[in-house]
């Protein structure tokens, strides 16, 4: 006998009836067994900017992913950096520390695959040497995890002081130096590696291990045997990064005839508002002064109407479209309550995965919304005409927001947000265009009661914050090794040991962007939201 | 393309021409190999590739030619968007030539070779594909082989590969061992990107993929479109066969993979092994014509059923989607079966239209027309250049869903006319 299926009543998702707690998912999970991706690399060769930015990939499309940067355990551990003789490769006790540090860092991407519901860690180290990385293999097998090496290779002198300077230079090991000084230790650090490195070698020593050898900041790549579909679409996104500076610019269409009446969805024209802002948007590019901006809109027409004002070419993406209300289109929120209370709560309660009947959820929006992140990768300067469901989506990726936050992000009509890449991160500038329209935001309503762990669940397809972590164990059970590590006493020794450093400042109409410290300490959940926000 | 014989450059150039054009991307191979036969009626043996043979080298070198005039004809008056120029293209010289004439008529490059040194594979490919080529139809097995073999050598000593060094300003992938590893330099853009990332997926690996549709629904009795109803008495029987046949086809690791909608998934759960569902493989949206039977739709909106039947590829139902939309929704369940073994997709008639399409080489005017009909099984195993499918009609009666294109397709037409090839229903 068939097993009866219900439908879930948040995400529509049809389940066996016992089942129907599940969380669904919109496409298959192919993630398991778990993977550390290993960096290998000199350092300033951009390993922490892959591992940071493919981890925010991969959580934006719902893989759970975690970076493990060594660094920041070796900084725990040794509290003050004082030189380069740091990291010469006779400092005995340096050595030690080193090790510890790595070993330490492997034991937590062993808990966070394991025990915390994570299915990549990024192992971020230099991992130079043939020793180092065949103990990681001989970890990975111990536990049937799949290993998978992205080596970042380049001797562009430019490049790598370029890089020294843009996230070196303003570390907490440089706090007390001045850039020059700064700039020679580095290089003498670089150093003292360079002896012991042994690149990957596909011919002979690790020509079956899974790699990329990313060349040139991306001029060139070596592939070797990709295993599975994750492996894949982490070479594909590599292969379509770049580092060129850019900037990306977010916005929604001019007020339309629904959002005056306050309607969902539907494909209505531009109200008059809604042309000024168009001809306004037209004037704001042109002061921007851009070579070569593309420009996307959706295929509604009020995205259309409103690109037809800037007098260019552009292109219309399908992947763009509102998010899809199903029966409840073209209704006032007023109208949905009356005609379908209940979907009106649930929708509510779960925002991200909750499913319109026969409509989409933002979780489908993401899948859906993948091919343009991508493409929006390959390209350089784009303008983005879209709609407050799916720019929530897009701008979650660029900042790195959870699922939970997603479909709360505020994305008012009538105002453009400057995307620019700069050190680890995204900067974003809010520019209002002023012209009046209605604000279209719904909060989360204060009655709706979130329990703490629903968005941390083993094999969901959850976009999460890619967590800052200072994972500090207390080394209560290791009591033949030196503890290592201490619990940091206060935020701000927090503060400092984060590697994001986007500074905040807030002038004027401009606010830059969030930074996100979510630090999951063994008993405690601590979680900081500094945000700086425009309304 | 470049390489060695029996690298598997046609193979590449077919297969990816077959899925650019599935995409939409305007795509023809120009085999330099069909050129030659051409010039020469006769193929009598290797003798003919001798480097020395210096007759054959102008014969040869005209056709490289003779295919590159084409290759700018496709371009200019055909609208093509992408040339795959499939020859061995081994010497630096062969390559300078292409590099300058696409350079002259502001063409992109790019280059694709394969290298493989594995006599066991180069053996396969052999038999493969060159057994039953023009030039060894009427030789006996061990002939040919022996004769091909030659032919290969005469190759060796003048092939150079891409240099690492010496070529790194040129857009290229090295394909090492059939895809063991990868050497991609310098993608210029979007479509050498996708290329890229295609060829990365696909593997010569023999495995087979089962399409079925759902079995037969509520709706399909009633004649009614979408909708997402639940399996009908006969759909239900349906499930149960479908079940035993996949448990007679003794397929290992088989992966079941269903969409959102309750018919598809009620069909999976009688094969009682995991499966997973996949939105993309939702059928087709139509929009406002949803639940609406054909005699409703051209009552109600026939301007749009009218359209519909001119235009059926591309035309969207209003708030809804078109084949042409349903192809980009599809490309990446496309791309992870390139990627899997054995697979079996339930799904619906309007996505096995679109998923058949891609494995048959079928164009966009033809793909809305395939015939998909319900509790019948394709069986697709790949074959030297191409698919084979086999048919498996369960045994379960169910409603025809098929519609032909009706003879008068204007706006103009009358009421019996737009329906007149409206399958039966209650």
């Amino acid at each position: 006998m068939p097993r009866e299926l219900t439908q879930n009543r948040i995400q529509k998702i049809w389940v066996p009836t016992k089942d129907d707690k599940r969380r669904g998912t919109g496409a298959p999970h192919f993630a398991n067994p778990p993977t550390v991706i290993v960096m290998v690399g000199l350092p300033a060769r951009g390993k922490t900017y892959i591992s940071k930015k493919l981890t925010r990939y991969l959580n934006w499309i719902g893989i759970p992913t975690k970076v493990f940067n060594v660094g920041e355990y070796r900084r725990e551990a040794v509290r003050n950096y004082s030189s380069y003789d740091f990291f010469k490769p006779d400092n005995e006790s340096a050595v030690k520390i080193r090790q510890q540090c790595a070993l330490a860092a492997l034991r937590d991407v062993e808990a966070y695959l394991k025990d915390e519901g994570g299915q990549v860690a990024v192992f971020d180290a230099t991992n130079t040497t043939r020793d180092r990385r065949d103990l990681i293999l001989k970890f990975g097998s111990e536990n049937d995890f799949k290993i998978f090496f992205i080596e970042s290779v380049c001797e562009d002198p430019s490049v790598i002081a370029s890089n020294i300077m843009e996230v070196k230079v303003s570390c907490p090991d440089y706090k007390d130096c001045n850039k020059t000084e700064a700039m020679m230790d580095f290089q003498k650090r670089i150093e003292c590696y360079r002896t012991s490195y042994q690149p990957l070698d596909p011919d002979q020593y690790d020509r079956d291990h899974s790699f990329i050898k990313v060349i040139d900041v991306g001029r060139r790549f070596l592939v070797n045997r990709i295993q599975d579909h994750i492996q894949s679409k982490i070479v594909y996104y590599l292969m379509n990064i770049h580092v060129q500076p850019r900037t990306i610019y977010l916005c929604r269409h001019g007020e339309s005839k629904d959002n005056l009446e306050g309607r969902l969805g539907g494909d209505s024209g531009l109200s008059q508002r809604g042309r000024q802002f168009s001809a306004a948007l037209a004037r704001f590019v042109d002061e921007q002064q851009l070579k070569d901006m593309k420009v996307w809109t959706s295929q509604l027409c009020r995205s259309i109407q409103t690109a037809e004002h800037l007098g260019v070419p552009y292109e219309q993406w399908k992947a763009l479209n509102e998010l899809d209300a199903g029966l409840c289109e073209d209704m006032t929120y007023d109208e949905v309550k009356e005609k379908f209370p209940e979907e009106f709560a649930l929708r509510d309660e779960d925002k991200y995965y909750y499913r319109y009947p026969a409509g989409e959820s933002y979780q489908d929006l993401v899948q859906r919304v993948e091919p343009v992140i991508m493409e929006l990768e390959r390209q350089e300067n784009v303008l983005v005409v879209c709609h407050q469901a799916v720019m929530r989506c897009l701008l979650a990726y660029f900042l790195d927001k959870s699922a939970d936050e997603m479909p709360y992000l505020k994305c008012p009509l009538h105002t453009v947000l400057k995307l620019t890449p700069v050190a680890y991160g995204c900067k974003v500038e809010s520019i209002s265009l002023n012209v009046e329209a209605v604000n279209t935001h719904r909060d989360r309503p204060e009655e709706v009661k979130r329990g703490p762990g629903t968005l941390i669940r083993r094999n969901s397809v959850t976009p999460l914050t890619s967590p800052e972590s200072h994972i500090k164990k207390p080394r209560i059970e290791d009591l033949d090794e030196a503890p290592i590590q201490e619990l940091p006493g206060s935020v701000a020794s927090l503060a400092l040991c984060t590697s994001t450093h986007i500074p905040l400042a807030l002038a004027g109409q401009q606010w830059l962007g969030k930074v996100c410290l979510r630090t999951i300490l063994h008993y405690l959940k601590v979680v900081f939201h500094l945000s700086f926000q425009r309304t | 393309m470049v390489g060695l014989p029996a690298r598997g450059k046609t193979y590449i150039s077919k297969k990816l021409t077959r899925y650019l054009n599935w995409i939409g991307v305007p795509t023809k191979v120009f085999n330099v190999g069909q050129y030659r036969r051409e010039a020469v009626k006769t193929y009598k043996n290797f003798e003919f590739f001798k480097p020395d043979n210096e007759e054959a080298m102008r014969i040869r070198k005209a056709c490289a030619s003779a295919a590159l005039k084409d290759v700018a004809a496709y371009f200019t008056k055909e609208h093509g968007q992408v040339a795959v120029f499939d020859a061995t293209n081994t010497t630096r010289e062969r390559r300078a030539v292409i590099n300058s004439f696409a350079k002259e008529k502001g063409y992109k490059v790019f280059f694709v070779e394969s290298i493989c040194d594995d006599p066991d594979i180069i053996t396969e490919n052999i038999k493969q594909v060159k057994f039953g080529s023009p030039d060894y139809i009427d030789r006996d097995i061990e002939e040919a082989m022996s004769d091909f073999i030659q032919r290969i050598e005469c190759y060796k000593a003048s092939y150079t590969s891409i240099d690492d060094e010496r070529d790194r300003k040129l857009s290229y992938i090295k394909i090492f061992d059939v895809g063991s590893r990868f050497l991609v330099n310098r993608v210029q853009d979007h479509i050498q990107s996708r290329i890229v990332y295609y060829l990365m997926n696909i593997h010569v690996t023999p495995r087979t993929i089962y399409l079925s549709r759902h079995g037969e629904s509520e709706l399909n009795l009633l004649g009614r479109i979408g909708g997402d109803s639940g399996l009908s008495p006969r759909g239900l029987k349906y499930a149960d066969a479908l079940a035993k046949f996949i448990r007679g086809q003794n397929i290992k690791d088989l992966k079941v993979w269903t969409s959102h909608m309750k018919r598809t998934i009620q069909t999976a759960e009688a094969l009682g092994v995991q499966y997973e569902q996949w939105k993309a493989l939702n059928e087709i949206d139509a929009g406002v014509c949803e639940e609406l039977t054909y005699e409703e739709i051209q009552e109600n909106f026939p301007d749009e059923f009218a359209m519909r039947d001119q235009e059926k590829y591309r035309y969207r139902y209003p708030k809804g989607e078109s084949y042409e939309d349903l192809v980009h929704r599809l490309e990446p369940v496309i791309m992870e079966l390139e990627r899997q073994e054995n697979v079996l997709v339930i799904c619906h008639q309007a996505i096995m239209r679109c998923l058949l399409s891609y494995f048959l080489d079928k164009p966009a005017d033809e793909l809305p027309y395939v015939r998909c009909p319900l509790h019948t099984v394709l069986k697709l195993t790949p074959v030297a250049y191409g698919c084979k499918v086999e048919s498996f009609f369960l045994n379960i009666e169910a409603v025809n869903t098929h519609r032909e294109r009706p003879a008068n397709v204007n706006v103009s037409r009358k009421t019996e006319e737009a329906l007149q090839t409206v399958p039966d229903h209650n």
